[in-house]
């Protein structure tokens, strides 16, 4: 059997379980592990086949190679399928990127054609990693214009190379091809954040679980008894002054909107989203106006950033369309996660954090006045997978000057040609906990 | 941003999840308790071990960086690994009978919590807090010997963007102090405190345990079960229960004409001698160990004389190594009487890890340091190994007890089968002690 089409009928077994409403994805219907490593394995060859030339291309390398010291852990090594060696991609022309490893690598990379070139060096083992007595040539041959590595100031991921591997790789090539080596940082950032469709299948399946998890988290709660600390996520509430408790030891209060946010995932996709629930007060049989009413406004912001949110521009600039589309609307955008009492009192006030989502570690590109400018630099690729994370601060006037309620959303969402779209169903209402 | 449960998150790849029966009692620790027992490790460490290991390599000033994203090989050693951002710990020989430590940087709630450090405050105080100490040797974590690396990466977690980094931010005078923490490290993980021994020893005893149901009818059918099933079935075992990857499962059998054939679609046949070299990661202990079987053939009710004997032997060559590794010594000098005490019992030593014609039983020694990694970076009696022979056992060293015996088996017509064993152990003053029953019978698949 050709392993190249092998993920195929079990991608869409995962996406047909996700549009099925399947929900107990955690119990008979989850992967094995097994299926799961070649869901890997088939992610890892479509990003090099459709990620990967755009990536050096829109950075202007001919050639990157990463370096991984044998069981050195590296941000990266899911992507690239070894935990060691220098893995060289040429761009030689064409619609491919040529694929290299060098030197002592994974066992199971051996016989796996995802890589064209398989060249140990001299390897001992667990010593001599091989790459350097084979390197310098290996560049020589194929005389790249740039040469990117993996060393970073700014992307922690991009900065794996060791002081040591440096210093041997800069003796390997020379100082002709020295002269030539630049950051891998854009590359890698570009490659991480390029999605392919088995990476969405991974966020649908994770999210399934998540919802789960979530749901199970807020049934647990006994109201006066159960404190944050107790539910498993990262839980807040807000008080009307904007002072928050966080997984701490307060105990849920009618009144409360609660808020909780969990993650499930593996090595090439994490699902992070949260859910919302409303404690009923005395008296109370339903959401009040005022939860119903930041409810719909949070449900109007939420399409607006649906409307507005596409392909191709920089995430610094979705940014900035975001924020006049919101003020428009009639809403005031906020820089900070945290009501601003000098602003006009009669308005909400909204606050965006759209980050990138399935990498935990790398937020970008990120449509947030949070985080570094190079993250918002970054446009947004075909299928960006990001996290819909965005803070509502609704004025009370009944409560006093400065009185506000907060709510938080966090769900997952894919950029595609369309819009954005939902791998699973984001926050589908406000939950009552009695 | 509103990060989901990252502690949550890092916590769940520590917990252990429901175990097989076998493994539950005292290895089941859940999440806070396994934080609390790293706490206590750490706070031991730091008072008993590392003062040593600074002032004997001369090292005043020990500086670590950690990018976060678990990139830094030590992470584990220091704290949580941080998610967001950078880490920077100061360790400071002020010359009393305290190593100064201070976490510069990243998240300190569960830090301040541990209190493992003395001071915490934000990376842009480094240069100050140099400045204001002066130390006159600064260990880095880069290779003292970056040639022959034989995976020496524990001590080499230094990025080379931070090493620019610390150049740029103490300037020329501290820079040229830069050395080498090579050494320090691989007396940091030679030594371990009591509270880190019965933490590896939980771990190697929930090893031993997997291995040897792997090596059982539970999971091997002889004539269906392959060597990929069984090593699949360790992964799968080790996912549920917490277990971090260590290494992916080698199971293999030793065939009649000296061969061996390892993690294929091969299916199990009966008359295998088959066996498994794996090892689990938990709350940064990982274990590396052996454990060796065979498979009835039909009609047989046990082992034959050949493999029996071939393990038998086996027993006696550990009991030589036991009763003669000692602290004290440099590994170097140590394997090298080794090597004669075993020619003395009426072995031939050999340095090949495969039989070769010569006559009688051959033995070949390879002993590694274990603890934080498989084989860690700390003393040695291994060949392969030669810059980490140069250390010296230092007491309470955990060690890889390895070693292969190859026995003459008339089964085989006299081809010899290999015993490879593999146990993880603690060096005192007596000798070798054990940290979780080592394997005493061969293991038979009906």
């Amino acid at each position: 059997m050709n392993n190249s089409l092998l993920p195929i009928p079990i991608l869409i077994s995962v996406v047909a379980c996700v549009a099925a409403g399947i929900p107990a994805a955690s119990e008979a219907q989850a992967p094995s592990d097994t299926t799961l490593e070649l869901m890997r394995k088939q992610i890892r060859r479509d990003k090099f086949d459709h990620v990967l030339p755009q990536a050096m291309r829109d950075n202007a390398v001919d050639m990157w190679i990463h370096i991984i010291r044998d069981r050195n852990p590296d941000g990266l090594a899911s992507e690239l399928g070894g935990q060691s060696g220098a893995f060289v991609f040429t761009d030689r022309g064409g619609d491919r990127i040529e694929r290299a490893i060098l030197g002592f690598t994974d066992e199971a990379l051996w016989g796996d054609d995802t890589y064209d070139i398989l060249e140990p060096g001299e390897e001992a083992f667990e010593g001599d990693p091989g790459w350097p007595h084979v390197i310098g040539e290996f560049v020589a041959v194929r005389d790249p214009e740039r040469i990117a590595v993996n060393f970073s100031g700014i992307n922690a991921l991009a900065d794996g190379i060791s002081h040591t591997d440096y210093g041997i790789l800069v003796d390997a090539l020379g100082e002709e091809y020295t002269g030539r080596i630049v950051s891998a940082e854009h590359v890698i950032g570009d490659f991480l954040a390029g999605i392919v469709v088995g990476q969405i299948a991974l966020a649908g399946y994770f999210g399934m679980i998540t919802t789960d998890v979530i749901d199970e988290e807020f049934a647990k709660i006994e109201v006066g008894v159960t404190t944050l600390a107790e539910i498993d996520g990262n839980v807040f509430v807000r008080d009307p002054d904007g002072n928050e408790n966080n997984s701490n030891d307060y105990a849920v209060q009618p009144g409360d909107i609660v808020t909780i946010l969990n993650g499930t995932g593996e090595g090439l996709f994490v699902a992070d989203l949260g859910g919302n629930g409303y404690v009923l007060q005395e008296g109370e049989t339903g959401l009040p106006p005022r939860v119903q009413k930041i409810w719909s406004e949070a449900m109007d912001v939420r399409e607006i950033l649906r409307d507005n949110i596409r392909i191709g521009p920089t995430a610094g600039e979705t940014l900035e369309l975001l924020s006049e589309k919101l003020e428009e609307a009639g809403y005031l955008y906020i820089d900070s996660d945290q009501y601003d009492p000098s602003l006009d009192p009669t308005k909400t006030q909204v606050h965006l954090d759209l980050h990138a989502q399935g990498r935990r570690d790398m937020d970008a590109p990120r449509i947030s006045p949070l985080g570094d400018d190079w993250q918002r630099d970054m446009r947004l690729p075909l299928f960006h997978s990001f996290t819909l994370e965005y803070m509502v601060h609704m004025p009370v006037p009944e409560w006093g000057p400065g009185k506000h309620l907060y709510i938080a959303f966090h769900d997952g969402a894919i950029v595609t040609p369309r819009g954005i779209e939902f791998p699973y169903p984001p926050d589908q209402g406000m939950r009552i906990i009695r | 941003m509103r990060a989901p449960i990252p502690l949550a998150l890092l916590f769940a790849s520590l917990c252990c999840a429901p175990m097989g029966a076998s493994a539950q009692g005292i290895t089941a620790d859940d999440a806070r308790w396994q934080w609390r027992t790293s706490c206590m490790i750490r706070h031991d460490r730091f008072d008993y071990v590392l003062p040593g290991a600074m002032r004997r390599n001369g090292i005043d000033m020990w500086i670590v960086t950690d990018r976060g994203r678990g990139t830094q090989p030590m992470a584990r050693d220091f704290g949580i690994d941080t998610v967001n951002g950078q880490i920077i710990y100061v360790f400071h020989d002020n010359g009393g009978d305290r190593i100064e430590r201070i976490q510069l940087g990243g998240e300190t709630d569960l830090a301040e919590e541990c209190a493992a450090y003395d001071y915490f405050g934000d990376m842009d105080e480094l240069q100050a807090i140099v400045e204001e100490r002066d130390p006159q040797a600064i260990g880095l974590n880069y290779l003292a010997v970056p040639y022959e690396s034989e995976g020496l990466h524990v001590a080499d977690g230094l990025t080379h963007t931070d090493f620019r980094f610390l150049e740029s931010e103490l300037g020329p005078v501290f820079a040229d102090r830069f050395v080498s923490a090579q050494h320090l490290i691989a007396d940091f993980h030679g030594e371990r405190v009591a509270s880190e021994i019965i933490e590896f020893s939980k771990i190697g005893a929930i090893t031993a345990l997997l291995e040897e149901r792997a090596l059982s009818n539970e999971v091997i059918t002889p004539g269906i079960t392959t060597h990929n099933d069984v090593s699949r079935w360790l992964e799968e075992q080790a996912a549920a229960m917490g277990l971090l990857r260590a290494w992916y499962p080698t199971t293999y059998t030793h065939l009649p004409d000296g061969g061996e054939i390892g993690n294929t679609e091969r299916v199990i046949q009966r008359g295998d001698v088959l066996q498994i070299d794996w090892g689990a990661d938990r709350n940064n202990y990982t274990t590396d160990l052996k454990r060796f079987a065979y498979v009835l053939r039909d009609g047989e009710t046990e082992a034959p004389p050949g493999v029996l004997n071939a393990f038998n032997e086996s027993k006696k060559v550990r009991e030589i190594i036991r009763k003669f590794v000692k602290p004290g010594r440099t590994g170097r000098e140590q394997l090298d009487e080794l090597k004669q005490v075993i020619r003395d019992a009426g072995y031939v030593y050999t340095e090949l890890e495969r039989a070769s014609d010569e006559p009688g039983i051959e033995v070949n020694v390879g002993m590694h340091a274990a603890g934080n990694i498989g084989h860690d970076m700390a003393a040695n009696l291994f060949e392969i190994f030669p810059e980490r022979t140069k250390y010296m056992v230092r007491p309470d060293l955990i060690l890889s007890l390895e070693f292969i015996v190859f026995t003459p088996a008339e089964e085989w017509n006299g081809v010899k089968i290999p015993v490879n064993v593999e146990e993880n152990v603690v060096v005192t003053e007596r000798g070798i002690e054990w940290l979780y029953p080592p394997q005493e019978k061969v293991l038979v698949i009906r």
